[in-house]
């Protein structure tokens, strides 16, 4: 075990997993170990943050370990959209729909419409008189939106549906859903985030530029907004470090010239700010 | 335990040698220096940009109020021997405050260096009479009158410089010089060469504390004191002569004031490396550059956490607030 693994272990195993900035990383640690019991645990104390995606992360360790079997009670209580995903993931139409039904109205409108659309299909290949009025207008609403206003898959998907084959259309769907369900790499930004936050471990300046560089040459397959969050985050821990290289400079100016007034000021601006500005960085979230 | 700060000094130095840059070698492969043989067109493009950067402060500073800038700027461009702009800057700063002994300090300076003696000398004298603490100003004044031929004034400026600052060993040398001189033109009159030689002894006593004073012939009792004078002032004249270091320290930092548009990212990178190797013997006041620089150089990498951060609004709204906190902070460090 080198000590990178040593270190992501003990914290780990620490009451610094509980911290709920830290659990969301420590949990794509352990997913990425596929070690999905603890993964799903660990994201699970991170929904007390953000619900949207660690709900999707969580569900995504769940599915790993365990497949099908259905999700804990109280943790449907406390992801109702993630939930309501997994039930639609697993063709449970009516458990999607209650789960639905929990959701905070305001959150994930989009994926809101399209859950229910895909849940309304699974009903329809069951049962084709279940599909209401206006269904017709809300599924194209979400197949132009999902896939363009004219693409092929649209038309194809539209096809589909107005020849009846609603078991068609739920397959085109599914790969949408899927997506949600995809856990990121567990980088080495990541890494080191989980030492800045948790104030263990030494982070260097060329730990951290190389982490960067990893970031450039890692696949472009993964979504646009988690590389962008991650190369802000290490641009954060970049600034941190030179806010605290500037503080120990002064600190050395005046271990130098201990009458150095202009050192003494600066040195106590520094060590003022310096607490309030690592609480602000540390609210920076990488998902 | 290795801090940041050793961190990145380590990193700076061995970069140096190896031609590359720290963080731009690493972010940006193709931008890289190619090795050694570019250290010669890099050291020319430094210079070229540094009084770029000098003379668009000029033109950013103009409605300035502040004294202290266009007293440093004005350094700055008399270091660089731009004389004019800089009597324009040091007399601005004393528009703004008539009594800034060093701004009069620096703009003697530059009217002896144009051969303007006479403001030159009331320039000294009343930067002396505002603020007796610095050496330096009747130093500056002795050495004017030396030029001039006024020996006794200069004899009393030197004295007092001395009386303020006595380890201040150009002083010693300065006012040896005097006595030998005078002592020479004098038929080598002994009362002038006792004074020189007891000087001479104080200085090298100063500068090689643990060293033997080198044997003076009695035959060639003037020739031997200026030989060992002249020794003495080239081992002093060999000491770091910080001033063009500081006169680009200046500019820096009131560039970093004015705010991240002056200069580039690249351009800081070169300021931090220069001062890393100019500071290996560790200066108080060296460090305290640094320290601002590096404050200075992190901003660089808020705003490109902003740029990666365009569409998505919430952490974008998070960074900016860093941002504006870390502004604030930058203007408030003393240079």
């Amino acid at each position: 075990m080198d000590e990178r693994e040593e270190i992501l272990q003990k914290i780990a195993c620490s009451e610094l997993a509980q911290d709920l900035r830290t659990a969301g990383l420590v949990g794509l640690w352990q997913a990425s170990r596929k070690e999905y019991p603890a993964a799903f645990l660990s994201f699970s104390v991170a929904l007390q943050i953000k619900t949207d995606p660690f709900g999707f992360f969580a569900v995504a360790a769940w599915t790993a370990e365990w497949g099908i079997k259905p999700l804990p009670e109280d943790f449907q209580k406390k992801a109702p959209l993630a939930s309501a995903c997994f039930w639609a993931w697993v063709g449970k139409p009516a458990e999607g729909r209650m789960a639905l039904a929990q959701t905070d109205s305001s959150a994930g409108e989009k994926l809101r419409q399209l859950l229910d659309v895909y849940l309304q299909i699974l009903e329809a290949a069951n049962n084709p008189a279940s599909i209401p009025p206006d269904f017709r207008a809300r599924l194209e609403a979400v197949l132009k939106s999902e896939f363009g206003v004219s693409s092929e898959t649209t038309r194809r998907l539209f096809s589909e549906y107005e020849g009846g084959n609603f078991s068609a259309v739920a397959a085109g769907l599914r790969p949408v859903l899927g997506e949600l369900f995809v856990l990121p790499p567990f980088s080495t930004l990541d890494y080191l985030w989980i030492l800045f936050s948790s104030g263990i471990g030494k982070i260097e300046f060329s730990s951290i530029i190389a982490a960067l560089a990893e970031l450039e040459d890692a696949g472009l397959d993964f979504a646009r907004h988690w590389r962008q969050r991650q190369q802000a985050a290490g641009y954060l821990l970049l600034y941190f470090f030179l806010l605290r290289a500037g503080g120990e400079s002064f600190e050395k100016a005046l271990a130098i010239n201990p009458n150095f007034s202009r050192a003494v000021k600066n040195a106590d601006l520094v060590k003022e700010e310096k607490q309030e500005l690592a609480l602000q960085v540390k609210q920076f979230l990488l998902f | 335990m290795e801090t940041c700060y050793d961190e990145l000094e380590r990193a700076w130095v061995v970069n140096f040698f190896r031609g590359g840059r720290l963080v731009s070698a690493r972010l940006y492969p193709g931008k890289a220096p190619s090795g050694r043989t570019a250290e010669g067109k890099r050291a020319h493009e430094s210079e070229a940009s540094v009084l770029s950067l000098a003379l668009q402060l000029k033109q950013k500073l103009t409605e300035t109020k502040d004294p202290q800038a266009h007293m440093k700027l004005g350094y700055f461009f008399f270091v660089y021997q731009f004389y004019q702009e800089a009597e324009e800057e040091l007399k601005l700063a004393l528009t703004l405050f008539p009594d800034f002994a060093e701004a009069l300090y620096h703009l003697g300076n530059v009217c002896h260096r144009m051969g303007k003696f006479n403001q030159a000398q009331a320039c000294y004298e009343k930067a002396c009479q505002l603020d007796s603490n610095y050496a330096d100003y009747a130093n500056a004044l002795g050495q004017l009158f030396v030029e001039e031929g006024k020996l006794v004034e200069g004899e009393k400026a030197f004295l007092s410089a001395l009386s303020t600052n006595p380890n201040f060993i150009d002083v010693r040398l300065n006012l040896a010089q005097l006595y030998l001189d005078q002592g020479g033109s004098n038929g080598n009159a002994p009362a002038y060469l006792e004074k020189a030689e007891e000087l001479l002894q104080q200085s090298f006593s100063l500068m090689e504390p643990e060293a033997v004073f080198p044997a003076i012939n009695a035959n060639i009792y003037y020739d031997s004191l200026c030989r060992i004078y002249l020794d003495l002032k080239g081992k002093s004249n060999s000491r770091v002569d910080k001033s063009n270091l500081k006169a680009w320290c200046y500019l820096f930092n009131l560039a970093f004031r004015a705010g991240r548009e002056l200069l580039s990212k690249n351009q800081v990178e070169r300021y931090i490396e220069k001062l890393h190797l100019e500071n290996q013997p560790g200066f108080a006041d060296l460090t305290n550059f640094l320290g601002v620089a590096y404050l200075f150089y992190g901003s660089f990498f808020l705003s490109s956490a902003e740029e990666a951060l365009q569409s998505d609004s919430g952490q974008l709204a998070l960074v900016k607030k860093i941002s504006a906190k870390h502004t604030l902070l930058l203007k408030s460090l003393d240079f």
